[in-house]
């Protein structure tokens, strides 16, 4: 299949063609306008990456707790930021999930170890198979956990460049946020030096503007999510990481979240809910989604009456906006956002009560009846937590369903063995606990 | 047995054993347990039949029929189908409703279950993909060793102390245990030692939900002696103690049968 008059290799036709696939079956449905705002962006965003590809644009990666605003700003805005994990997050959810596992298998026989989380298995995997662009240069941030660092030296094992870790300490008060601010500082001396473009601050000020524009719209779609019953289709709120990731400062990212607040506000008006029947529970997210079968959040809805009304990805802060009097307070700002705000960074990292107190506060927010930790295998830093986690809910009467699989290896568990948890703690915990 | 004017019935299908519980006027009038075959249909009525035999009634009496345990699907007379979770909980509450931790030792699978004062299921943990701290590395360890499941109760209480196995897995305990056995370790000893690495490893699964007493043991492997007295070790508690004339091995059905009896009142 030809991309925009490109013949591309199966794995992106594999994407392109599921992600237009559910844009015409689903343009007509108004229930799925959110779901169809998002489909569009990953389209362009597909486009945009085989175009600027295609036309030898520099690519310049990012890790998945990173935010592109730096690289966006650099001299005449060619650079393209490039999340490192993208391909294996769009073949996941849209596109043929076999490719997601040959390249796991792949990468594991070239020597990568076994436990390393599988994001970073499929990004190291695609660039092995040569299909992510290569880089210019590649920016990581150590959060949320150690596979980063991993990933980080796969690329510069298989790239040959050198890559800027921007670390960042357990603790977040102010003198860490300096801390983090200034290797900022460093991080643009690089990629400066890298791809030999220097850094527009008039640039990078318009595009922190935007960033604020699109925070300020997701903070408010957050506000609608918490209605009762919850209005919105569950999945929707597991690509708010993404939203950030990917589209903080970019007109596509506002629009995108002015999409989804539009859509919560309409169905709320119109009296419309994320499930097709009862709303039974509510239940809070907190932790990887299941992004090999995104159809799961769908027969959580139509099966057990469960919502997802926000999750982990989707829980945003006011720290995300940006105060851009200044270039220092730009960068002070940058920096809070990668160490306070980024989802995961945030949480999984220095003391466990950042994670335990956000989830009983989101839990309270939002109204939910319970808590969901679904154990991702390459998140061990997460499951060190399961014992504190599960004593501070049973004190807050707060019921918790915890498994293990993997966010994108469906091998691992079943969708099976993950319906009967999911029904074992509705049917056995919920219901029974609702009803009394 | 008196006349049993209507009856309520819980079949419990599990992978070893079938159970099955009779119900009437609000107590249990009778059970049965039996060995499941490869057919949990046929199984589930087998069970049954044999159960509404001992209370000397037939299957016209049957007001309601709630099937439970892994086959619970296939038993397809059943009004409807509950999970062992819930029935496990109703059937220890009903007989102790002191009870708020039930840990539940089958021949495939453990379970872990916290209620609460009403018998509401509050949490629980299984462990139903690893044969190490249920029945099955029981039956396997005894055939290693030539032996009943009776001779390792046995042969529990005559041990001195108890070896150390330190395999969880059922594979490699096997390979430790002939090897101590060549090492002329005293049969009790070794057998002490597995029923303490047993109650390890369901220790470890009840500690996950909380250990707030009553705490109950049922299932097949409740009725070794060395298993419970190595688990109360290991927790350091005491266990609630259910009415003698109850089989532990047939909590789950009982509790099928209570929910069914409700059901068929309303």
């Amino acid at each position: 299949m030809a991309i925009l008059g490109q013949e591309v290799p199966k794995e992106f036709d594999d994407i392109y063609a599921g992600i237009t696939g559910l844009l015409e079956r689903n343009k007509e449905n108004p229930d799925t306008r959110a779901l169809n705002a998002w489909l569009t962006v990953c389209k362009g965003l597909v486009e945009g990456l085989l175009q600027a590809a295609g036309a030898g644009a520099p690519m310049m990666y990012a890790n998945l707790g990173n935010t592109p605003e730096l690289i966006m700003a650099l001299g005449d805005g060619k650079v393209v930021p490039l999340g490192f994990e993208a391909l294996g997050g769009l073949q996941g959810w849209f596109g043929n999930n076999q490719h997601n596992m040959d390249v796991i298998d792949l990468v594991e026989a070239s020597g990568l170890a076994a436990d390393v989380c599988s994001a970073d298995k499929l990004a190291l995997g695609y660039m092995l198979k040569k299909l992510t662009p290569p880089p210019v240069g590649a920016v990581f941030v150590n959060t949320p956990c150690d596979n980063q660092m991993v990933a980080a030296g796969g690329v510069k094992a298989l790239t040959g460049v050198e890559t800027f870790i921007v670390d960042i300490p357990y603790n977040t008060g102010d003198r860490e946020i300096r801390f983090v601010a200034g290797q900022l500082k460093d991080q643009i001396k690089y990629m400066e030096r890298m791809t030999g473009k220097k850094l527009d601050w008039d640039r990078l000020k318009a595009i922190c503007e935007e960033s604020n524009r699109m925070v300020e719209l997701l903070l408010e779609w957050s506000e609608w999510r918490k209605k009762t019953p919850c209005p919105q289709m569950s999945k929707i709120v597991t690509f708010g990481f993404i939203i950030l990731n990917t589209l903080s400062g970019t007109s596509a990212g506002t629009w995108l979240a002015s999409e989804l607040l539009e859509d919560a506000k309409e169905r709320v008006q119109a009296g419309k809910k994320a499930v097709p029947g009862e709303e039974k529970v509510r239940a809070v997210w907190f932790h990887d989604p299941i992004w090999w079968n995104l159809p799961f959040y769908d027969w959580m809805e139509e099966e057990l009456g469960m919502v997802v009304p926000m999750d982990l990805f989707g829980y945003l802060t006011s720290e995300a906006y940006i105060d851009t009097s200044s270039s220092a307070t730009i960068l002070y700002s940058l920096a809070r956002k990668l160490s306070r705000v980024m989802p995961m960074s945030r949480q999984f990292k220095g003391a466990a009560e950042v994670y335990i107190d956000d989830l009983i506060s989101v839990v309270h927010e939002f109204r939910a009846d319970c808590a969901i930790f679904a154990g991702h295998l390459g998140c061990k830093h997460a499951w060190g937590l399961i014992g504190l986690l599960k004593e501070a809910l049973r004190e807050a009467d707060i019921p918790l369903l915890s498994f293990a699989y993997d966010m994108f290896d469906p091998r691992v568990t079943s969708e099976e063995t993950l319906k009967e948890e999911f029904r074992r703690f509705t049917n056995d915990i919920m219901l029974p606990r609702k009803s009394r | 047995m008196g006349d049993l004017a209507r009856v309520a019935v819980g079949i419990d299908v599990g992978s070893t054993t079938s159970k099955a519980v009779v119900v009437a006027g609000g107590r249990m009038v009778s059970s049965f347990i039996g060995a499941s075959t490869t057919s949990p249909t046929k199984t589930a009525r087998i069970v049954f039949q044999e159960a509404l035999e001992r209370a000397s009634t037939n299957g016209n009496s049957v007001d309601y029929i709630v099937g439970t345990g892994y086959g619970r699907a296939k038993v397809d007379f059943a009004n409807e189908n509950i999970s062992e979770i819930s029935c496990h909980a109703r059937g220890a509450h009903f007989l102790l409703p002191s009870v708020r931790t039930i840990i539940d030792i089958g021949g495939q699978d453990t379970k872990a279950i916290s209620i609460d004062k009403n018998g509401i299921v509050v949490e629980f943990a299984m462990n139903d993909k690893c044969a190490a701290g249920t029945g099955r590395f029981l039956d396997f360890m005894a055939r290693t060793m030539n032996l009943e499941i009776k001779d390792m109760v046995r042969l529990d209480s005559e041990a001195e102390s108890a070896a150390l196995i330190s395999s969880m897995c059922s594979v490699f305990a096997e390979s430790e245990v002939i090897n101590l056995i060549n090492e002329e370790v005293p049969l009790p000893s070794i057998i002490r030692g597995l029923h303490r690495s047993v109650a390890g490893r369901i220790s470890t699964l009840a500690r996950r939900v909380g250990l707030t007493k009553e705490i109950v043991v049922t299932g097949g492997v409740a009725k070794n002696r060395g298993v419970i007295d190595a688990l109360k070790a290991v927790l350091r508690c005491d266990f609630g103690v259910l009415p003698e004339e109850y089989d532990p091995q047939i909590v789950g059905a009982l509790g099928a049968a209570v929910i069914a009896y409700e059901k068929r009142e309303r």
